[in-house]
């Protein structure tokens, strides 16, 4: 979504994207993605995980929306069939995501596996950035920018996770209450970053139309925003390019 | 079967797969779609469309504990946290701490 003429005059090398993307994944991303997986643990302690279970959910779903409906639904005593397919339904999103991101650093990522850890660090946190720093630097840069940042965020998620599962008990609500809000806040300023017109409209629609679909269809309503919006913003802006 | 017959880690495991098809299907499509063509910017669209959807439902809709906080202190604390990240010419953390802030702040003066 950006063109590639004007990306490489003023795009730092690797080394400045590598310690670029140090410093943005201990920044606020890190504290955003430690408070999310705070909360995330201490579900996880209520609802009878070990500690090293709710670690290794954070390391290898790396997807709130999901871990919480694992946790949730097993706690309510749902049919496995149903806990698996809300669990993944709470996750497509990461199929269109994959597409694009991995699309984008694919002339600069050859195998196949790498291309999967790249897909496997993605989350609602690091795919915004990943996609901001392929619009102002050239692949290879950006690619070195998001390895760090990705691979900060998902070991700030495990001790975060950690951290809940032994210490969310004794949190204040109100301290406990913000970390949760923190996401809310974060994520949506990660969408204000970008100067695309395309992308701005598809924000706003899927921003405008998310709630409301989800009080009618909880299970599909993320996917139907996606489409929906994804689709009016492309009609309207994206087809003349 | 009830998921509670598994035990937690087949569970996590079972769950961590069916979580992983995703990235993988998004990553094999990535190597053969055209990355400048229609169909790459129409999948863009819904991916941004998706993730935005996803948080605005957090903010207005939210579940867990966020759900028994006032609409308008999460939604005024977002707008404060917008206008404070555009007035400081885009700083995310300011943006953040200042959004933050005042849901804090909201929180425990409606709490006394």
């Amino acid at each position: 979504m950006s063109e590639r003429k004007t990306e490489s005059e003023h795009s730092p090398n690797r080394k400045q994207a590598f310690r670029e993307g140090v410093r943005h994944g201990l920044a606020v991303p890190s504290i955003v993605v430690f408070a999310t997986m705070l909360g995330y643990g201490s579900l996880a302690h209520a609802n009878g995980f070990s500690a090293f279970e709710a670690l290794l959910s954070t390391a290898l779903i790396w997807a709130m929306p999901g871990q919480v409906a694992m946790a949730d639904l097993r706690a309510s005593g749902a049919d496995l069939f149903v806990t698996l397919l809300a669990v993944s339904m709470a996750s497509v999103r990461f199929f269109p995501m994959a597409t694009i991101l991995v699309g984008t650093f694919r002339d600069a990522v050859k195998h196949p596996l790498k291309r999967i850890f790249i897909a496997h660090l993605m989350s609602a946190s690091t795919w915004p950035m990943g996609m901001a720093a392929a619009q102002r630097m050239n692949r290879e840069s950006a690619l070195a920018y998001y390895w760090p940042v990705a691979g900060l965020c998902i070991t700030m998620g495990c001790i975060g996770t950690l951290a809940g599962y032994w210490l969310s008990a004794d949190m204040p609500a109100i301290i406990r209450l913000t970390l949760v809000f923190l996401n809310v806040v974060f994520l949506s300023l990660l969408f204000a970053l970008n100067r695309d017109r395309l992308v701005i409209l598809a924000v706003c629609a899927g921003a405008v139309i998310g709630p409301p679909l989800h009080s009618i269809e909880p299970n599909y309503g993320v996917i139907l925003t996606g489409l929906i919006g994804g689709t009016l913003a492309y009609i309207v802006l994206g087809r003349r390019r | 079967m009830s998921t509670a017959a598994v035990s937690p880690l087949a569970l996590v495991l079972l769950a961590a797969s069916v979580t992983f098809i995703w990235r993988v299907l998004g990553a094999l499509l990535a190597s053969k779609i055209d990355t400048d063509g229609a169909l790459f910017r129409w999948i863009g669209c819904v991916s941004y469309a998706t993730v935005a959807g996803l948080i605005s439902r957090m903010a207005i809709l939210p579940t867990g504990d966020l759900a028994d906080t006032p609409l308008m202190l999460r939604v005024g604390a977002v707008a404060i946290g917008f206008a404070v990240f555009f007035l400081a010419k885009r700083n995310l953390l300011l943006g953040a701490a200042f959004g933050a802030g005042c849901f804090a702040g909201g929180l425990a003066i409606l709490s006394l």
